[in-house]
């Protein structure tokens, strides 16, 4: 290697080291998050951000797995790093974040009208013990797609939907497809059917609910899905990349998924473009409506910053109304804010969105526990057993319940 | 003096070794759950009391101990086998050998996901070959099955390492020199004879040498069991680097998963003595 050579890449190793001064007026931050849908909606976005502030933005851009971006982010915060001011997180990590101090209390930045604007279901996952810690940025609620072609009306019940799906499906087409994989999507599937079964994880008082009758009605009839040939064994194995690629290639007919599937159904070229309907998901007993987890991410802002106010000031702008109109007519976002399920600038981009709206309206966010990654860990394992038949559903709930019992109560 | 020559390579060793073991071993001693920062007490051994009583550390380790076997024992039949056909003089051996390694040269993830691809129940490579070749009736959920998917995780690693077994095999076959096998042949060696007394034991260190870097990485995978499995289904693949992982960055129980980690390094190292001594022992016996 020629001495030029060696000198070109020392430098682009200093280079991005090299303490650059700060930007003319305001200072720099930085923003940890995943690639988003689409970058360019977002680069557009921050230079706006820095020309109104003067405050340059710089992004760290995590791995797309929400797991390794967990973990990224525990090894940062843990480390009480404070290159990083503003973090996107999935709204299942605020209370675990909050409780170990790494994220600041927003209670008294953001004024009371703006909270007034935001979705009540999203705006409560972003709290913890009465106070808010993050401020929502974009939101999912679980949506049943099922294809009208073949389906006319979409199952009113479980059971209806259990029904149709072995009575309908063909060589080539199969019943119902889901999040089967030991994962967190395994998780929400069950605790979906859990909730509408009318059935709850945790007590108020921190005791364990998960394996009383309707935990082990919605497991069972979840093992019994894939036992009856209802959903694919491959199921088993499959999380929410896999599953929709079922359903796009039009080999399922019916679907669980997040409400951002629906863009990729509509989307040019898909082959089920046009076939697909989008309902509540079904009810457990046939009076109470269907319960959908909710999703989404929050921005917060690091309790190790030293950019304090850029950061929320960064926050604030990226969960205004415009930024939030610009995701959902770039990118298809579900926005946050209220009022934007009534734009007609925003309808006219995503008319699905007054449908999705509802949906949301029943979402249910996860159980808000700082445990509740190691909560979903321990339920993903046995929830796992009990689909490959390595344990009954009360066996396997019963167990579930016992690990979760010693850590839960110990906030 | 000679203390004084030595005391960089010391220094070094404290930085990297001792240290963060040092640190973790500490860690391993207190309650450290990030979800209440606030209290760290010191708590001796509970934490690895409470790993050893439990049945999912026991799990875990069978879990290691089947995979560990089965992907080294078949790595090194099968790496034998390679070096021996590649040692022979054939025609564009060069290009041959290149072709060998490429497995051992994807990163780890990419291969994962490659295999997790192949053994998608649908439209996955494996059940196709298996089905046109008559050999399954029915489609298979190779990753959807306890056994299975051992099963499936042990195939992809083998095929990711056994180059390189290969590859030290290869080294070890080229150092005989060939004036033994013209001796052996005089004394009547020749063929299956010529292996067994002759290549076998003389290619002993380098397949000690070989059994050891595999057992030891084996012992420790993590990155094909995440991405294949995430150590599904039903924990039925879960590793102790697996759960190690889990521990500390799912649970951000750091106290146990600073004690697991100790363990794996106690684990470790008996491995590696083991083997050592196993090798000093042949020798000597030899």
């Amino acid at each position: 290697m020629t001495r030029a050579r060696l000198l070109v890449i020392a430098g682009l190793l200093v280079v991005p080291a090299w303490p650059w001064p700060a930007w003319a007026e305001g200072g720099s931050v930085t923003l940890a998050q995943f690639r988003q849908r689409d970058q360019q909606v977002e680069n557009r976005l921050l230079k706006e951000f820095e020309a109104a502030t003067g405050i340059r933005v710089q992004q760290r851009i995590m791995p797309a797995s929400t797991d390794l971006q967990h973990q990224q982010y525990v090894t940062w915060l843990a480390g009480r790093d404070r290159s990083v001011d503003v973090y996107l997180i999935d709204l299942i990590w605020v209370a675990e974040f909050a409780a170990a101090g790494w994220i600041l209390p927003l209670e008294s930045r953001l004024p009371a009208e703006a909270r007034d604007g935001i979705l009540p279901a999203p705006l409560a996952s972003a709290h913890y013990r009465g106070k808010l810690y993050a401020i929502p940025r974009f939101t999912e609620s679980g949506l049943l797609y099922y294809r009208k072609d073949l389906v006319p009306t979409a199952p009113a019940t479980w059971e209806e939907l259990r029904g149709l799906a072995r009575a309908k499906r063909g060589r080539e087409v199969a019943g119902y497809v889901f999040q089967g994989k030991q994962y967190e999507g395994l998780v929400v599937n069950f605790l979906e059917l859990l909730w509408s079964a009318g059935g709850e994880v945790l007590a108020p008082d921190g005791r364990v609910l998960l394996n009383g009758p309707a935990g082990a009605a919605a497991l069972t009839y979840l093992v019994e899905l894939v036992g009856s040939g209802a959903a694919p064994r491959g199921v088993i194995t499959y999380m929410e990349r896999e599953s929709l690629q079922e359903f796009l290639e039009g080999r399922a007919l019916f679907h669980r998924n997040w409400s951002y599937a629906w863009s990729l159904v509509h989307r040019e070229g898909s082959k089920v473009r046009g076939k697909v309907g989008v309902a509540p998901l079904p009810s457990w007993d046939g009076r109470r409506p269907g319960v959908a987890a909710l999703g989404g991410w929050h921005l917060a802002l690091s309790a190790y910053s030293e950019r304090r106010d850029a950061g929320w000031r960064l926050i604030r702008f990226l969960t205004d109304t415009r930024a939030q109109k610009a995701k959902a007519i770039g990118e298809g976002r579900l926005p946050t804010l209220a009022s934007l399920y009534a734009d007609p600038d925003v309808l006219e981009a995503n008319p699905h969105f007054a449908a999705l709206q509802q949906g949301l309206a029943h979402a249910r966010h996860r159980p808000i526990t700082p445990f509740y990654p190691r909560l979903s860990a321990v339920l993903q394992t046995h929830l796992s057993r009990a689909l490959v038949g390595s344990s009954s559903p009360q066996e396997a709930l019963d167990a579930a319940a016992r690990e979760i019992a010693t850590f839960v109560a110990r906030e | 003096m000679r203390a004084l020559y030595s005391a960089p390579a010391l220094g070094l060793v404290a930085a990297v070794f001792l240290l963060p073991v040092g640190q973790a071993l500490w860690t391993s001693l207190h309650r450290v759950w990030r979800q209440v920062p606030h209290e760290t007490p010191f708590v001796g051994l509970e934490n690895y009391r409470l790993l050893l009583a439990s049945d999912r550390f026991w799990a875990a380790l069978g879990h290691t101990t089947v995979f560990t076997a089965g992907s080294v024992a078949l790595e090194l039949a099968l790496g034998l086998g390679l070096a021996l056909l590649v040692h022979r003089k054939i025609r564009g051996r060069g290009v041959v050998r290149a072709a060998v390694l490429v497995p051992w040269v994807l990163p780890t993830v990419v291969s994962s996901l490659l295999w997790g691809w192949i053994y998608h129940d649908r439209y996955g490579l494996a059940n196709h070959l298996l089905l046109t070749l008559g050999v399954l009736a029915e489609p298979r959920v190779w990753l959807g099955d306890p056994v299975l998917a051992m099963a499936a995780a042990i195939v992809a690693d083998v095929w990711k390492t056994t180059p390189y077994v290969a590859l030290i095999l290869l080294t070890g076959l080229q150092a005989v020199d060939p004036v033994v096998y013209e001796a052996g042949a005089l004394d009547g060696a020749a063929g299956a004879r010529a292996f067994r007394y002759l290549t076998l034991p003389l290619l002993l260190p380098s397949m000690a040498v070989a059994l050891m870097f595999r057992t030891l990485d084996a012992f420790r995978v993590f990155d094909l069991i995440y991405v294949l499995t995430r150590g599904g289904p039903g924990g039925s693949t879960e590793t102790v680097s697996v759960l190690a992982y889990q521990l500390l960055f799912q649970d951000l129980d750091f106290g146990r998963g600073a004690a697991m980690g100790i363990l794996i390094l106690a684990a470790g190292a008996m491995i590696g003595t083991g083997y050592l001594w196993a090798l000093r022992f042949a020798r000597g016996a030899g």
